[in-house]
């Protein structure tokens, strides 16, 4: 099994309207897979029902070989083992850095002093060592979107989804980021869905990349070609 | 986990909120499980209601209107008032009108009557030529608007906060003179209409006031049947009207809201924005207003029982010691009751459309309906609750639930859905992520719970009254009795410590809010 994450026929409907029209793709392990496409396309419903968020309407959802959405049967968000950065990155206000980190690791780990040393080791990964007892208002951009990072990595997942994650940062903080992102890609063994809208991004972390209109997904390629076709359409 | 507690939510509400309300109708349908005889039955009905309770039941349904519609239209002058207009202090007043809110009505009677009431000595001496009558149903009326315009301006106010500004702003580079009209009045219909309801049912639930001022109202007939000529079924047959009119605006106010935002207009732009800009002389004219409308609805009451107290107040507290505590502790434990029910509540039913049934279903049930329907449902059981103190508290819980909600329901939608969606793919049980993420970010919903269902429970006395158990009594009936021994003194006094306590959690809870 070398597909840790695979959709078949997946489609699904808000208020009558299709959202997305048999979506089907596999991620393999260690993976980068880009989805690309314009504002409302339906890309962050692709990472949410892979999340167990929401119920796809018909289609199949396996993860590490294991249906975990279909008509019969649905395995809740809890039950799924992701990691996900959400575009407004969902932190929890009320607690400080240590905080995110010690209510996520103490769902595994039990003891008090493993754990300080796991906080202590994954602050240092996401250079947050000075600000552990901050809570999140007073971070700087780079430093939450840090935190969010940390807080997916504390959960020890495999599986990372990311919806536009540095939509809202200036080109230096993006490039510094995504540096950042792929030097804990490679420690931690992760394999990745990346959602954006911006060219760039996917030119730079994606190793192949879906480009998606109108809840469909029109081709699926590496990153480079997708890059030239784009820019060929773009062209006056 | 969480399916299990939903179904658990679901239980408790149907226990305590709708069942006991069905069970009176299939009470006074199938007395005693048989099946009434269809025509005795319309016959009991038919001489149930004479000419004189149908016109009564009229009357108080002309009042409520009334009452609603002043009592809106001063909170709604006033909320846009101190929301939008260029006035310094906006909080201090805020804070200052909702006041008269948190003095129960009979109290604020109680204290115009020695005004310009029969007994009031103010009325011999100063109004001695002029003939003044106050037990009238326009009296009622206007005591009942001083007492509930705050509920309605707060209402209003939270819908004005939650317009997105610049919705305004571009309303105001296109035509400055109609933004009120055209944008501000349309943009908040459905919290001035959830206003103008809530004034309604409160109008039509309370009766104290009317007996006061010697006015018949609906509510009394049916409190005159249970406790002077102890015909439940009588006042069961009676509270039919008021269940239906509750599912009447019940389904008006559900079918109103199908497509319309109840909690939130627009939460992308929050800046506040000062867009009616007053002269002097209109600046003014608003802060005399606002001045006129505290001296009738709070200042002139308060002096009024400092008067009429005669300072007898260490007395008065002493022979009321069982009273108040009875009052604290069935206070606090139907206001820690409603506010965790509240709060589960919301969370469970947040994105469901049955939301605002929830709320409007048992807030349009009257005070008197809700006693009948707890004795007659609670008297049946094999499990002694009624008799006992938790008959209290569950009637609080029912009259109160809707407004734990509701203050819930202004806190949770400031929760982005990803912030507990992200907790959930930590791994995190139901629980844990109630207690660790939910809890600590709506902390300021369960203070603003706890004190305001406080201090409506502290105050109430239609329902308490009705449902108490012998032996037991609360220091809002114990000012009512003392009411009717004619001690006005002790009244006054009891009344004054009654309103400190009352402040004193509402200056607490605004001190909290501050921090």
């Amino acid at each position: 099994m070398s597909e840790l994450i695979k959709l078949e026929n997946v489609n699904k409907r808000f208020n009558g309207k299709e959202i997305l029209k048999d979506i089907s793709f596999e991620v393999k392990k260690g993976e980068r897979f880009g989805i690309f496409g314009p504002s409302g396309c339906g890309k962050t419903t692709i990472l949410r029902i892979i999340a167990g968020l929401e119920k796809p309407d018909t289609g199949e959802v396996f993860l590490r070989g294991k249906k975990v959405s279909s008509s019969k049967a649905f395995a809740l968000p809890e039950e799924r083992d992701i990691s996900f950065i959400f575009q407004d990155l969902a932190l929890w206000p009320h607690m400080s850095v240590k905080g995110h980190l010690e209510f996520v690791l103490s769902n595994w780990i039990c003891e008090k002093d493993r754990r300080e040393k796991k906080i202590e080791e994954i602050l240092k990964a996401v250079n947050l060592e000075g600000q552990a007892n901050s809570k999140p208002e007073y971070l700087s951009g780079g430093e939450k979107q840090r935190l969010a990072l940390g807080r997916a990595i504390a959960q020890k997942s495999d599986i990372f989804l990311l919806d536009e994650p540095y939509s809202s940062f200036d080109i230096d903080l993006k490039a510094e980021m995504q540096k950042l992102f792929l030097s804990m890609h490679k420690k931690y063994n992760l394999t990745t869905v990346y959602v954006t809208h911006d060219i760039f991004e996917i030119l730079n972390f994606c190793t192949r990349v879906a480009r998606m209109e109108n809840g469909r997904i029109l081709e699926m390629k590496k990153p480079r070609e997708i890059v030239r076709k784009y820019f060929d359409k773009l062209r006056i | 986990m969480y399916n299990n507690f939903k179904y658990f939510i679901y239980f408790l509400l149907l226990i305590f909120i709708f069942f006991p309300i069905f069970y009176l109708f299939v009470y006074a349908l199938f007395p005693n499980f048989q099946p009434a005889n269809i025509y005795s039955l319309l016959n009991y009905i038919a001489l149930s209601f004479d000419s004189g309770t149908v016109k009564i039941f009229f009357e108080t349904i002309l009042i409520g209107l009334f009452t609603s519609i002043i009592a809106g239209g001063i909170g709604l002058i006033l909320a846009i008032l101190l929301e939008y207009a260029n006035l310094s202090h906006r909080n201090f007043f805020k804070s200052l009108l909702f006041i008269p809110f948190l003095i129960p009505p009979y109290i604020l009677t109680f204290s115009w009557m020695g005004l310009l009431g029969k007994r009031g000595t103010f009325t011999e001496i100063i109004f001695q030529n002029i003939p003044i009558n106050i037990y009238n149903p326009f009296a009622v009326i206007v005591f009942l608007s001083l007492s509930y315009f705050p509920i309605a301006m707060f209402i209003i106010s939270l819908g004005l906060k939650n317009i997105d500004s610049n919705l305004i702003d571009s309303g105001r580079l296109s035509n400055r003179k109609r933004v009120v009209r055209k944008i501000v009045l349309q943009l908040i219909r459905p919290h001035l209409l959830i206003a103008c309801f809530f004034v309604f049912v409160l109008a039509i639930s309370e009766y104290t006031v009317a007996s006061f001022l010697r006015v018949n109202v609906y509510s009394s007939e049916i409190f005159a049947q249970l406790a002077a000529f102890f015909d439940i079924r009588r006042a069961i047959v009676f509270s039919l009207p008021l269940v239906g009119l509750a599912i009447l605006l019940t389904g008006s106010i559900h079918f109103y809201f199908r497509k319309k935002s109840f909690t939130t207009i627009s939460s992308s732009s929050r800046k506040k924005v000062n867009f009616i800009n007053l002269s002097k002389r209109q600046k003014a004219a608003v802060y005399s207003f606002i001045l006129f409308v505290l001296l009738f609805s709070l200042l002139l009451p308060i002096g009024m029982l400092f008067i009429e107290s005669e300072l007898n107040f260490f007395d008065a507290i002493n022979s009321a010691k069982i009273q108040i505590f009875n009052s604290l502790l069935a206070s606090m434990s139907g206001t820690i009751v409603a506010t965790f029910l509240g709060f589960f509540t919301y969370y469970i039913f947040k994105n469901s459309k049955s939301l605002i049934t929830l709320i409007s279903f048992p807030l349009a049930i009257s005070s008197p309906v809700i006693g009948i329907s707890l004795i007659n449902f609670y008297n049946s059981l094999p499990i002694p609750i009624y008799g006992t103190f938790w008959i209290i508290v569950i009637g609080y819980l029912v009259r109160f639930l809707p407004f734990s909600i509701f203050i819930f329901s202004s806190f949770f939608p400031q929760i982005s859905p990803s912030i507990e969606e992200s907790a959930k793919l930590s791994k995190s049980s139901f629980f844990k992520r109630i207690y660790k993420i939910i809890i600590p970010l709506t902390k300021g919903g369960f203070l603003s719970s706890f004190i305001i269902i406080f201090i409506l429970c502290f105050g109430e006395v239609g329902l308490t009254q009705m449902v108490t158990p012998p032996g037991f009594q609360t220091l809002s009936m114990r000012i009512e009795t003392l009411m009717h021994y004619a001690n006005y003194s002790y009244v006054a006094s009891l009344s004054l410590f009654f309103l400190a306590i009352i402040f004193f959690a509402y200056i607490l809870h605004s001190w909290v809010y501050r921090e």
